[in-house]
């Protein structure tokens, strides 16, 4: 199935009360499956809210937001919800785990909406902790984990259902240097051992330099759109 | 299976807030269990009345005012052949007290022939039966009260009267009474007394009621009016009821204790939804972004839903379950069970209360979680998540 | 150093519904427990404001209260040797022979449930005994006429009691008299009685004993030396100052004192819980701002006592709107039916500076408990730790 992406016209119109706070305005974009983009741009210039939108978390006001042979601005809530526990994998900037489970339980969560049986659940979530290389940590707890190791497991969670696109809002902005070249790294691998989709919205030119393609977004429309050089993205590596 | 670890740590997860939590929701519960318990006590006694198929008569301006024995005959006469108007018996009320004891007793003498065709709930046994005809002095103790003042069959027991004879008398314990549905009441035989009466020359043959068993509950609305009509003016006027309408008038009598008893547990049971609905709404606060996370995922509007019910549903039956077993425990299990308490004497928890108890915590449980559910359900996740920014 | 009470004040309002539930609750407490007070307020008051420590009832051995005794007049007669009698204007002896009966009489209020309501036959003597007995309406019935005096909580509890209406009375409810006087007693039980001529009762329900009698003496230092003589040989009676007899009485609504009790020590240690609940959470989610207030140099104590101050703010708030609300239920009567008199009581529900102070420390010792564990654990909060973690 192809998993390409496409916005066309894309209006989000936030109200507040009478006024209007316009965020994306006339938006349009095409992303390749496999590729890996990274979106910068100034705090407030709407990335979050671009990424919701690819996600199906939010609807935009309008225009078209197609993933593969989804049209998400056609789709109820119910559709949605539905349509995000198998095309996407979500991964935040404050991680949200759940305190309670551990690493494997969190990881496991979202299998919970397939029919699946237990041991397959739990050879998956085998897998996707050996990807990202916590299989040794299974069994412990959120707070018994460093960020990158909680990032870590966020990461396992985002791609055990085996998702088409890996949304990131700010994956390595809480994270040290080196923590976040790991991450970095583990979404590369993502997608080039994977073939997973992934747009990674960071405010480090460094993060984004791993990202094969740079969008970058001012007050609502895509200022400018570059390719990386395999060059530059190696060199940042080092 | 997940689903219930999450479920299970979820509720381990703030042990203390769990803790108090419970005791918040087990201690009113216990307050209804017990409340519900007294209510339940009356009830049962009234809806057994009810079941007996039986009238009390009485002197008509006040129940305190005694009637000549004499109408027994006359009431009986209505129906010679015993068929629909079963038995008449005749009781006095004696009150009394032991030697050296303030504790007021609630005696009543009868008439032993018709007693036991008359109160058939009584239950005794065809021995105990025997020894009652036999023996003048016989007493049928109810078995709350007889556990209370320490009497067991064979006992020799002193009661003074509280009303003529006034003096001292012997009686003998033949039964406990152990099936019966009143376990407080002292039964005499009335001939005892009226022997003693006339010893000490006080007026003989006055009765306070005549209990009167029918036999079909058409009978028993017959006679209501039939007696009545039978001593209309006659120096001796008589106001008939069913059994179940008399005694409630005593009841409602005793500061409406059943009335006032049920409000107080519905005021509880609110008290106990306030502190669940506080617990719930506390912890959504504290998991929001979680359940952002959970939904962006994936997770339907109706799983958060049904996840924070089911949570709180646990919680609250949890609570109820130890507010209810507790005095259920305490009371049918321990020596608590001596207690006296008001207008029932002796308190009987039975398991439809705790039942009771037990579906109104499950109830507790699905209101508290209201407010929180719901908002869980509508929230935007998109909103949640920014919130947490 | 203590922080500002108006830090306390916002700080309830951070978390509205918390606060609010556990307002509601306490409040809920609070009412309950100055209702369940005022009943047995009621009674208490009702009970104790009868009886004169100068009155002596005199009953037969054995009964247990007025209703159930009958004396005869023999045993009446013997009652004149007793020592220390006051005498009246007249130069007469205060000796009121009285004769308790019952009639029945339905209640305003509920479906015309009926209620059995003491009658006390009296000659004009037992108006003078009876220092509380106060005519407010009408006057004083006739002695030997068809005529009534009414207590104030009969005429205000049961049906057709009001001046100028007639009740039937009697063994066989066919005398009628007249009601021509409302009489208060200080609050007291005989309010809930209907009083008439004596012998005209004595006439209508057939009973020509009396069932007590009242001596009044010259002081109430020889109430002893009385009752030793008439519990004495030479009269063999029963005797008890109407003080200690009311007293005994009100000693059978003891059971409804302990149900109180217990119930409301239950209600009240759950509202510790909830509180207690409550207040965790407030101390959890202002651990970075503890940390805060410590780091620039609030000291454990003052954190301690914010705490344990917001909590009473919760909980004295409460205290107040619980029992404004049950001041609602003041002045209300409900019956009681002694199982000693066969005759109600209908005693009104009081809520007294007593239940007010008793409910006020109720939902101080409810708010300062509830806080006090939360307030320590607060002020244990380690600084360093609080400020790092997110
Ligand atoms: N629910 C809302 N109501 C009103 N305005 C909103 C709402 N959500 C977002 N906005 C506004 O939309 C704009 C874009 O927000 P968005 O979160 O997408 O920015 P961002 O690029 O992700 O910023 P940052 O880099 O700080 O995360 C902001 O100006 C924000 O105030
Ligand atoms: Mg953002």
């Amino acid at each position: 199935m192809n998993a390409d992406i496409e916005l066309r016209d894309v209006y989000k119109v936030y109200r507040k009360g009478r006024i209007e706070i316009p965020v994306l305005e006339g938006l349009n974009l095409q992303i390749t499956e496999g590729e890996f983009v990274a979106m910068m741009g100034p705090s407030g210039s709407g990335k979050s809210t671009l990424l919701h939108l690819m996600g199906g978390l939010d609807v935009p006001t309008a225009g078209s937001v197609r993933i593969g042979d989804a049209r998400l601005e056609t789709m109820n809530e119910q559709e949605l919800t539905a349509w995000r526990s198998r095309h996407v994998g979500f991964i935040f900037q404050l991680y949200h785990l759940v305190p309670v489970l551990t690493a494997a339980e969190n990881v496991e969560l979202p299998l919970l909406l397939f029919h699946m049986s237990a041991s397959e659940r739990k050879e998956r979530v085998a897998t996707a902790l050996e990807v990202v290389g916590l299989a040794d940590r299974m069994d412990h707890r959120p707070n018994q984990l460093s960020g990158g190791q909680e990032q870590r497991v966020a990461i396992a969670r985002a791609i055990v259902t085996d998702p088409d696109v890996i949304l990131a809002d700010e994956p390595t902005g809480d994270l040290d240097a080196k923590t976040s070249l790991e991450i970095l790294n583990l979404l590369n691998l993502l997608n080039t051992e994977f073939g997973k989709t992934i747009l990674m919205v960071t405010h480090d030119p460094k993060a984004a330099a791993h990202a094969k393609r740079v969008l970058h977004l001012n007050k609502g429309v895509l200022e400018r759109d570059e390719m990386n050089g395999l060059f530059e993205a190696t060199e940042a590596s080092i | 299976m997940l689903r219930l670890t999450y479920l299970y740590r979820n509720l381990t997860r703030n042990r203390l807030r769990t803790g108090l939590t419970l005791a918040a929701v087990a201690l009113p519960i216990m307050i209804y269990v017990l409340s519900m318990a007294v209510v339940d006590g009356v009830e049962r006694f009234l809806e057994n009345s009810a079941k007996q198929l039986r009238l009390a008569v009485t002197q008509k301006a006040s129940i305190v005012n005694p009637l000549p024995a004499g109408h027994r005959p006359k009431i009986e006469a209505l129906d010679p052949t015993r068929t629909r108007l079963i038995s008449v018996c005749g009781l006095r009320w004696i009150g009394g007290k032991i030697e050296r004891d303030p504790r007021p007793l609630s005696t009543l003498g009868v008439d032993h022939d018709t007693f036991a065709a008359t109160f058939p709930d009584y239950r005794l046994t065809p021995e105990e039966l025997d020894v009652w005809a036999r023996d003048r002095r016989a007493l049928i103790a109810g078995r709350a009260t007889a556990r209370q003042f320490g009497w067991k069959v064979g006992d020799r027991v002193t009661i003074h009267p509280s009303v003529p004879p006034y003096i001292p008398m012997e009686f003998n314990i033949i039964s406990t009474a152990e099936d019966a549905e009143d376990p407080i009441t002292l039964i005499c035989r009335l001939d005892y007394i009226e022997e003693r009466l006339k010893e000490e020359g006080w007026a003989q043959g006055l009765v306070n009621f005549f209990f009167v068993k029918c036999a079909t509950k058409a009978d028993v609305d017959y006679y209501t009016v039939a007696i009545d009509e039978l001593f209309a003016g006659s120096t001796h006027e008589t106001k008939t009821q069913d059994e179940k309408a008399f005694m409630n008038e005593f009841i409602t009598q005793q500061f409406d204790l059943p009335r006032n008893l049920t409000i107080l547990a519905g005021v509880t049971v609110f008290v106990a939804v306030m502190a669940a609905a506080n617990t719930m709404s506390m912890n959504f606060r504290d998991r929001t972004s979680e359940i952002a996370t959970l939904k962006s995922m994936g997770f339907s509007s109706r799983f958060v839903f049904t996840q924070i019910q089911a949570e709180s549903l646990l919680l609250c039956t949890i609570g109820g379950l130890i507010g209810a077993l507790g005095p259920y425990i305490a009371f049918m299990h321990t020596r608590l069970g001596n207690l006296t308490v008001p207008l029932i004497q002796h308190l009987e928890i039975s398991p439809t209360v705790v039942l009771e108890a037990l579906a109104i915590s499950v109830l507790i449980g699905i209101i508290a979680a209201v407010w929180p559910s719901w908002l869980a359900m509508r929230m935007k996740v998109v909103t949640a998540l920014r919130s947490l920014e | 150093m203590a922080l500002p009470l108006s830090y306390n004040w916002r700080n309830l309002f951070v978390r509205k519904l918390s606060t609010g539930l556990t307002f509601l609750l306490v409040t809920v407490v609070v009412f309950v427990l100055a209702v369940l007070l005022s009943f047995s307020e009621g009674i208490r008051a009702s009970l104790a404001a009868t009886g004169s420590p100068r009155n002596i009832i005199v009953l037969k051995p054995g009964s247990t209260s007025e209703s159930t005794s009958v004396l005869t007049p023999e045993e009446t007669n013997r009652l004149v040797q007793t020592p220390g009698i006051a005498q009246d204007a007249h130069g007469r002896l205060m000796i009121s022979h009285e004769l308790c009966v019952q009639t029945s009489i339905p209640r305003r209020d509920a479906k015309g449930n009926l209620a059995n309501v003491a009658v006390r036959g009296v000659d004009e003597v037992a108006f003078d005994l009876h220092e509380v007995v106060r005519i407010v309406e009408g006057r004083r019935f006739e002695p030997g006429t068809q005529e009534v005096v009414v207590g104030r909580a009969a005429q205000q509890r049961y049906a057709n009691l009001a001046l100028g209406d007639e009740i039937a009375l009697g063994r066989l409810l066919n005398r009628r008299f007249r009601v021509v006087g409302v009489f208060e007693a200080g609050g007291s039980a005989m309010e809930s009685e209907i009083w008439a001529p004596r012998t005209i009762v004595a006439d209508a329900y057939n009973r020509h004993l009396s069932s007590s009698v009242v001596l009044r003496l010259e002081d109430a230092a020889l109430a002893g030396p009385a009752m030793d003589y008439i519990n004495g040989p030479a009269v063999n009676l029963e005797s008890k100052t109407e003080v200690a007899y009311y007293k005994d009485l009100s000693s059978k609504t003891r059971e409804i004192v302990i149900l109180t009790t217990v119930l409301i020590t239950i209600m009240g240690i759950g509202a510790v819980f909830a509180v207690a609940n409550t207040m965790y959470a407030a101390v959890d989610s202002r651990r970075r701002e503890i940390a805060m207030l410590r780091t620039i140099g609030f000291s454990k104590r003052s954190i301690m006592i914010a705490f344990v101050v917001e909590s009473l703010l919760i909980c004295g708030l409460a205290c107040v709107v619980g029992l404004a609300a049950s001041l609602s239920f003041h002045g209300q009567r409900q019956d009681y039916l002694s199982n000693a008199t066969w005759t109600v009581l209908a005693y009104e529900l009081k809520v007294t500076p007593r239940t007010v102070l008793t409910a006020l420390a109720l939902a101080m010792i409810v708010g300062v408990i509830g806080a006090l564990a939360p307030a320590l654990r607060a002020a244990r909060t380690q600084v360093i730790e609080a400020l790092r973690k997110a």
